[in-house]
């Protein structure tokens, strides 16, 4: 989900600071006052838009008038000093959260911003003890071999083989696998993740539930975005070189990198299908159940793609050559 | 470079020892024009020079024109090609790049020329141009569109703040090509590049910019509006002078400039038909024709639609 924070002070260290804080993941946009009126009907579309009280109370009503007329949008109020007035009329205004001095002081939690989707209409209600089951990951070394976990799958393959099969012969493209495989693991290291199964066609890779480092949807999409250059400073193809990637969030019973061949899970399954029967070159294609991995400053770029399997799907916009 | 003096006396030994007096002669004139080894020790022309006493004098003039680098290069390529149909073998060589690299310089296959060691520094001229030599470089010119405006409507703190990002994203872009950030002005910016296949490298480094600047332009603007630029690489004969003024004057700058402001569109890069002409088949096809009437420039743009 996208968040936009308009306040009327540039470099407020403060409240980029409860922006890093409350949003660690996918930072929101600072933006201010004066841009904000120019570009809301663009920006703010499918977002959840905070108003700084430094903007002050008649300010505050009159940009969130303006959207009204954006669609999936909702706004809250953040007061840090407790100054505004009267912080019910902006619940009467259509306001969806107020974060007053001791909340902005703390930070939010996904909880209490998943309590502001949902009432602003921007998302489900979760199932009642959602927020109550969440742990935090403790890291793949301290999985007990067998112990269910909770994971965001990506399935990570080398995109049009069968053209590179032709261009570059079969030797080559065994190759260019092994050595896709080993430059996938410090990539996924740097979003907390694992090479988890090697197969000849792709890779599955674990993530946390949770982000730990870099968003893994933001780095596929930065791999799609350098596709060329990769292809030519990494691999040293004279051919031109793109991925694909599927997502997927569920459980697997756990098992170390390389002892995998006796692992049953529905979840694991279907992100094998996804990637190797509906995915596709140049875009990122994933379950419903992964959209929230999609940081809120690329979803704009995402769309429903259809169902497969009984669940439905997402996309990203493809990179064309 | 500061040249030791154990170094400058192992370059002595290798030369008396493989080159006589009358090549060791050449070998200096390739480096110091109008180079005369007699007019410089008063020898006269009728008596015989020792290669020992060449080798001593030459080492110590392209010492003190701080050209060593360069008469090391010459003899590396001498060594490499030969003279006139004729082989030579400089002894020591291999010491003398061993000792060359203990001092923070590394060898480049490609150009044939010595370069400084990134990871110890990191200077406008690699460490190693002289005034006036003249080099074949690549040249990335980048120009921030509506800058004025920015600074305007945002006003000059925000922009400078976005600027020094702009900064950071061509510095990482450039540098880890071996490329070198001549200017960064308000409206734009030079970058150089030199070392490894020139243009390759700064065709690429301009590439990453535009990608770079896609993502900073959603994750991590703060001005409000898409910090946006046209980008445009060109290559040529240059005559190195450290003012970075003067250097735009000359043509291959003057054309890089135009190339930049005449074909380029917002959010792209163009290169000139003297880069296209070197690019490997997989890069270049990524260029398509400018469509600017009457563009030569090739562009290329990122291209994202539904699936």
């Amino acid at each position: 989900m996208k968040v936009i924070i308009c306040t009327a002070e540039a470099e407020d260290k403060k409240l980029a600071s409860f922006a890093a804080r409350s949003f660690p993941s996918s930072p929101p946009e600072i933006v201010l006052d004066a841009a904000f009126s120019r570009v809301c009907k663009k920006k703010a579309a499918s977002a959840l838009v905070y108003f700084d009280g430094s903007l002050g109370d008649k300010r505050i009503l009159e940009l969130a008038a303006k959207l009204g007329e954006v669609d999936l949008c909702a706004w809250g109020v953040i007061d840090r000093a407790g100054s505004l007035p009267d912080p019910a009329s902006y619940f009467f205004a259509g306001a969806c959260d107020y974060i007053g001095p001791s909340l902005f002081k703390s930070g939010l939690d996904a909880c209490r911003l998943d309590e502001a989707l949902v009432y602003g209409g921007l998302a489900e209600e979760p199932s009642d003890d959602a927020c109550e089951e969440e742990v935090p990951f403790s890291g793949w070394d301290a999985l007990k071999e067998g112990e269910e976990a909770q994971v965001r799958f990506c399935y990570a393959a080398i995109g049009n083989q069968k053209n590179l099969l032709e261009r570059i012969g079969e030797k080559r493209l065994d190759k260019l696998k092994e050595d896709f495989a080993a430059f996938l693991g410090p990539w996924s290291k740097e979003c907390g993740g694992i090479v988890w199964i090697k197969e000849s066609s792709g890779c599955l890779l674990l993530f946390p539930p949770r982000d730990e480092g870099m968003n893994p949807v933001l780095a596929s999409f930065r791999l799609l975005l350098d596709r060329a250059l990769i292809g030519y400073e990494v691999f040293k193809l004279e051919v031109p070189l793109t991925f694909r990637f599927a997502f997927h969030s569920g459980h697997t019973s756990w098992q170390k990198p390389g002892s995998t061949g006796k692992i049953v899970s529905e979840d694991v399954n279907f992100v094998f299908h996804l990637g190797m029967k509906a995915a596709g070159d140049g875009y990122i294609l994933a379950s419903r159940e992964t959209a929230g991995a999609v940081p809120p400053t690329l979803s704009d770029l995402f769309g429903p793609a259809g169902d497969f399997e009984g669940r439905s799907l997402i996309a990203s916009n493809k990179f064309r050559d | 470079m500061k040249v030791r003096n154990s170094l400058a006396q192992t370059l002595k030994k290798s030369l008396y020892e493989s080159l006589d007096a009358d090549m060791l002669e050449r070998m200096a004139q390739d480096v110091i024009p109008d180079y005369d080894l007699r007019q410089r020790t008063g020898f006269p022309p009728n008596i015989p020079m020792q290669a020992q006493t060449a080798a001593s004098r030459i080492v110590d003039d392209v010492v003190d024109a701080e050209l060593f680098l360069h008469f090391i290069e010459r003899l590396a390529r001498l060594d490499r090609e030969g003279f006139m149909g004729r082989g030579y073998r400089i002894a020591g060589l291999r010491d003398l790049f061993k000792a060359i690299g203990a001092e923070g310089y590394l060898w480049d296959a490609e150009t044939g020329l010595f370069m400084e060691d990134p990871r110890i520094r990191r200077t406008h001229n690699w460490g190693r141009l002289v005034q006036g030599e003249e080099l074949r470089l690549s040249f990335l010119r980048i120009d921030i569109v509506k800058n004025s405006r920015i600074v305007k409507v945002h006003g000059e703190s925000a922009a400078r703040s976005a600027y020094e990002d702009l900064r950071g994203i061509l510095s990482r872009s450039v540098e880890r090509r071996s490329g070198r950030i001549w200017s960064f002005e308000g409206d734009g910016a030079l970058a150089a590049f030199l070392y490894g296949h020139s243009t390759t490298s700064s065709v690429l480094a301009g590439m990453s910019l535009v990608h770079e600047l896609f993502l900073y332009n959603r994750l991590y603007n703060r001005i409000g509006e898409p910090l946006r630029v046209r980008a445009a690489v060109h290559t040529g004969p240059v005559r190195y002078v450290p003012e970075i003024g003067e250097i735009l004057k000359q043509e291959t700058c003057r054309e890089v400039v135009e190339a930049e402001s005449k074909w380029t569109p917002t959010d792209a890069l163009s290169i000139t038909p003297a880069v296209a002409g070197t690019l490997d088949r997989v890069i270049l096809d990524r260029f398509k024709p400018g469509a600017e009437p009457g563009s030569r420039a090739l562009v290329y743009t990122i291209a994202l639609g539904a699936v």
